[in-house]
């Protein structure tokens, strides 16, 4: 009985969420949709946009992207109630120098603040605290930082605090995971990593507000993503040692001093983070007056909804969503999120003394064509809107469509064909010999696919319905030891490449780096299905090329090729994007979804005392 | 007496040592460690960067050298550091206990204040309309699960009727400013649902035996001397028989306070309530394994204290048992 309690804790763990990485987004909605509270609204709007997704690539999102209240007055000494839905407490852990949870540094740069502004396809751009400048041969960069931007406690933000943040993050002990590429090609820096240096060469501060850094290498900062975007006030950090006793530090847990629109004022440890008003924002203070946050029991979601205990639900699970239970006192919009669901198959092995995958053609799904016929049977637009209310939509890529500068909208993606797929099969050598109603190898060998999958609620139908896909084009797919897995051991048996598992499904989150690598590479241990050739070799190379680094236009071109080569040669076939719904409370003014681009907590006007109940 | 203490407190040692190797190692078997956990936050995480996680934790050295490593630390007091927040275990278990420890007490107070008049006043009426209403009462909390009784109580008392707190264990403005008799109101308030959950269900065993036991002494010997004697009905209940029949409540007594500390996980959970249940379960499904060996010894050497409590209770209660 247990059990039903911890599976919608572990759900929002189904999703790896890219934390290290700025997603890209996609504005997927050019007109601001007004969402009206009725129903038969709603449906129809969700059967225009079915409508256009036929058309092509111009997602809409089910509910629009924006909502929008009037009202009379606007209350800014009204705190804003935002509830994070998350199986994990909050960690208290705010400088995104140190942090590695998501549901802490989705507010970091309202407390914390960043030292740029962001497009809504996530692209860094000047106008914010920092603007830069980055030199023709990709190896300068140069920050110039405004003169009228404080820390909360008075202090000036200069040159001074960015490089107190690279020597923090660089340090040889360190206890954290920011010490990545770029980072790592400043000049100097590694020396200083490996503690031969006191300080990093490569960066110079002329003065409180203008700094350089230099590379050893030249860098693609594409999409002007990769430059270095951290800073600590370093009249509190050159006195703290750098170890991994610092995370215990007050400067850190109790009081994070930071330069964004809010200051903290409470942390009930593990329970509620209470941000104020900094009057001294450099953009002009919060119209609102701070911010509650709390994490939410998913459990109790529809309830906590009605009852008004909140303006916004970040992280809300689609699967608890009910189309026809919705609050009146609150509107649904929602965003595509940067995430593919995926059906991926075992082709090799890791190997642990090469530290590289080891692809191998005696594998049982190695034939393409095979793969290709699994892809056409799955029936991913009733997946869709069965399960998941339309809140997912069959995807043709393996980007998203946010990432609007890679994605190819010509793609058509395996859209399910199940005579498609029985021709595959035919064509290549797959034919029922024994009359059980299932193919057998070419080799007249019997076939039998084992399928991991993990559990979560709603998982055995969906995993049933898959099986069930496959099954009638003649393809005997069963589940690996007949039932779920729970998450970890489903990692934890793909990540060994266990023999019982030869096709399984999974989701990845898209990180604004486009380079493949890290997920289909021959080095890449998250490289599950083990398989790597000449060819996508190839292109992965070009892909992290010098030319393309320079030229956006070679980039997108390398960027089609891959796309169109995981196509053709499906290794892990894309199933499914989806949306993400975001509950907002009608005493919210106006506010946008757009996870990059959207409406900060800082700029909600609120038209209530309290969040309105039902 | 206290020889008996002596040698109790003296198995102990042993006892823990073969439960912390159960533990380390259980633990240990669950799949998925921590660096897939991190990993997971960033699909473009390097193979350096992996070793590098599993360094910081000891996981690229063999289990057996990183129990050797784990139990010289805790022999030090250092149970390690969290995974997922980063820090001193021993700390975290500290700033949950207070909560947990707080929800247990006024659990057993619920309970008790609940328990005992029902227990003893459905004996003394055996048979009437009162004792069958206690009993099937009785088969209501025993047969009801907490997990249904906590969403249900939720729901009414913490969303339709809007009486109490839905979450937490403190009004955070409250905890900000508040003096301290405020904040203790805050805590009363917010746990009187989650205790409440906790308490009722747990009036089963106090009123079940209780009861039993009470019936059983009323024909007993000595009971019949005291009417004999003319005493009056009150006496005879309050001094003689209700003495005698908390005897079997006092031997587990002691597992009670041991529960108090180990929390409610399902009532914490429900309750977001952020005690040790809570946080038990949160590591568990996080794999974080420092936290999960430090609650289980933790709870380990409350179990065994509490049995020892519970036997040092009997025997200072019983005069008939004694020990050499």
């Amino acid at each position: 009985m247990l059990k039903k309690l911890i599976l919608p804790l572990s759900l929002s763990m189904l999703v790896f969420a890219s934390c290290g990485s700025k997603e890209t987004v996609e504005d997927t909605t050019k007109d601001d949709v007004k969402v009206e509270d009725k129903k038969e609204d709603k449906k129809e709007d969700k059967k225009e946009d079915k409508k256009e997704e036929k058309k092509g690539f111009v997602l809409n999102s089910p509910y629009g992207r924006v909502v929008e209240n009037e009202g009379d007055k606007v209350y800014s000494d009204a705190v804003l109630k935002v509830g994070y839905v998350s199986d994990t407490p909050i960690r208290g852990m705010f400088y995104p120098a140190f942090t590695e949870s998501v549901p802490d540094s989705s507010k970091d740069p309202q407390i914390i603040g960043s030292l740029f502004e962001a497009t809504d396809d996530s692209k860094l751009t000047n106008g914010g605290v920092v603007d830069y400048e980055i030199s023709d041969d990709l190896k300068k960069v140069i920050f110039t930082i405004r003169d009228d931007v404080f820390w909360h406690d008075g202090v000036q933000l200069t040159t001074a605090d960015i490089y107190q943040a690279l020597k923090v993050i660089a340090h040889p002990d360190y206890p954290g995971v920011r010490f990545n590429e770029p980072h790592t090609l400043i000049t100097g820096a590694k020396d200083y990593n490996e503690g031969n240096a006191d300080e990093i060469k490569g960066v110079s501060l002329v003065n409180d507000f203008v700094m350089e850094f230099n590379y050893d290498e030249p860098y693609g900062f594409f999409p002007n993503a990769g430059i270095f975007n951290y800073a600590l006030p370093e009249h509190i950090f050159k006195d703290i040692p750098i170890n991994a006793d610092m995370l215990e530090h007050d400067a850190i847990r109790k009081n994070p001093l930071g330069f964004g629109p809010y200051k903290i004022k409470t942390i009930v440890p593990g329970e509620v983070v209470i941000a104020e008003p900094y009057e001294d924002y450099y953009r002009g203070a919060p119209k609102n007056g701070g911010f509650e946050y709390r994490t939410v029991n998913p459990d109790i979601l529809d309830a906590a909804m009605r009852k008004g205990e909140f303006d916004i639900i970040l992280g809300y699970p689609t699967s608890t969503y009910d189309p026809d239970r919705v609050p009146s006192n609150s509107q649904f919009i929602s965003d595509l999120a940067g995430v593919y669901s995926y059906m991926a198959f075992k082709l090799g092995t890791w190997s642990d003394t090469e530290m590289e995958v080891m692809p191998n053609p005696e594998s049982k799904m190695w034939d393409p064509e095979l793969r290709k016929a699994m892809a056409y049977a799955l029936d991913n637009e009733t997946m869709a809107s069965a399960f998941y209310n339309d809140l997912r939509v069959p995807a043709t890529s393996i980007l998203t469509p946010r990432a609007k500068d890679f994605f190819n909208p010509e793609l058509e993606g395996y859209m399910f064909n199940p005579e498609k797929s029985m021709e595959i099969l035919a064509n290549a050598g797959y034919v029922d010999i024994d009359g059980d109603g299932f193919v057998e190898t070419p080799d007249g060998e019997e076939l039998v696919i084992n399928m991991a999958h993990m559990s979560g609620s709603d998982a055995e139908d969906m995993a049933n319905f898959y099986i069930q896909n496959l099954q009638e084009v003649g393809l005997n797919v069963g589940l690996t030891d007949g039932r779920l897995m729970e998450f970890n051991s489903f990692y934890e048996r793909v990540g060994i490449d266990d023999p019982s598992i030869d096709i399984y499904f999974g989701a990845w989150s898209t990180g604004f780096n486009p380079d493949p690598s890290g997920l289909y590479g021959p080095k890449a241990k998250f490289n599950f299905t083990r398989y790597i050739d000449d060819e996508g070799l190839q292109i992965q190379k070009n892909i992290a090329s010098e030319e393309a680094m320079y030229n956006i236009d070679i980039l997108k071109g390398y960027m089609n090729e891959w796309q169109q080569y995981m196509f053709e040669n499906p290794i892990a076939v894309p199933t499914l994007w989806r949306y993400e719904l975001t509950p907002v409370n009608n005493r919210v003014k106006y506010y946008d979804a757009n996870n990059e681009g959207g409406t900060k907590l800082s700029e909600i006007e609120l038209l209530a005392e309290k969040p309105i109940s039902e | 007496m206290y020889k008996f203490i002596l040698r109790r407190l003296i198995i102990i040692l042993p006892a823990l040592f073969l439960v912390s190797i159960v533990v380390f190692f259980t633990s240990e078997a669950l799949p998925g460690d921590p660096s897939m956990q991190e990993l997971m936050n960033r699909p473009d995480a390097t193979i350096e960067e992996i070793m590098k996680i599993q360094e910081r934790y000891n996981l690229d050295k063999p289990p057996l050298e990183r129990y050797t490593l784990w139990l010289k630390g805790t022999l030090k007091g250092d149970l390690g550091k969290s995974y997922t927040f980063r820090t001193d275990v021993a700390n975290l278990i500290k700033e949950k206990m207070f909560n947990t420890f707080f929800l247990g007490m006024t659990s057993l107070v619920i309970m008790f204040s609940i328990g005992i008049p029902l227990g003893v006043f459905s004996a003394k009426y055996e048979g009437s309309l009162f004792d069958r209403t206690v009993l099937g009462y009785n088969f209501f909390t025993l047969s009801v699960p907490s997990f249904v009784l906590g969403i249900l109580m939720l729901y009414y008392f913490g969303y339709t009727l809007g009486w109490f707190p839905t979450s937490g264990s403190i009004n955070p403005s409250v905890y900000d400013s508040g003096t301290q008799i405020q904040k203790l109101g805050s805590r009363i308030y917010h746990v009187i649902l989650p205790a409440f959950t906790a308490g009722i269900l747990s009036t089963t065993t106090i009123i079940q035996y209780l009861r039993n036991e009470i019936i059983k002494n009323k024909g007993k010997d000595y009971v019949k001397t005291a009417r004999a004697k003319g005493q009056t009905e009150n006496i005879i209940y309050n001094t003689h028989i209700l003495r005698n029949s908390f005897l079997p409540i006092s031997s587990v007594l002691g597992f009670y306070i041991t529960g108090i500390f180990a929390g409610s996980v399902i009532t914490e959970t429900i309750f977001s309530y952020p005690g040790i249940g809570k946080f038990f379960l949160d590591a568990i499904n996080l794999r974080d394994t420092p936290i999960v060996t430090g609650l289980v010894l933790f709870m380990s050497i409350l179990t065994l204290m509490g049995s020892l409590i519970s036997d040092i209770l009997i025997v200072s209660v019983d005069p008939r048992v004694r020990i050499d």
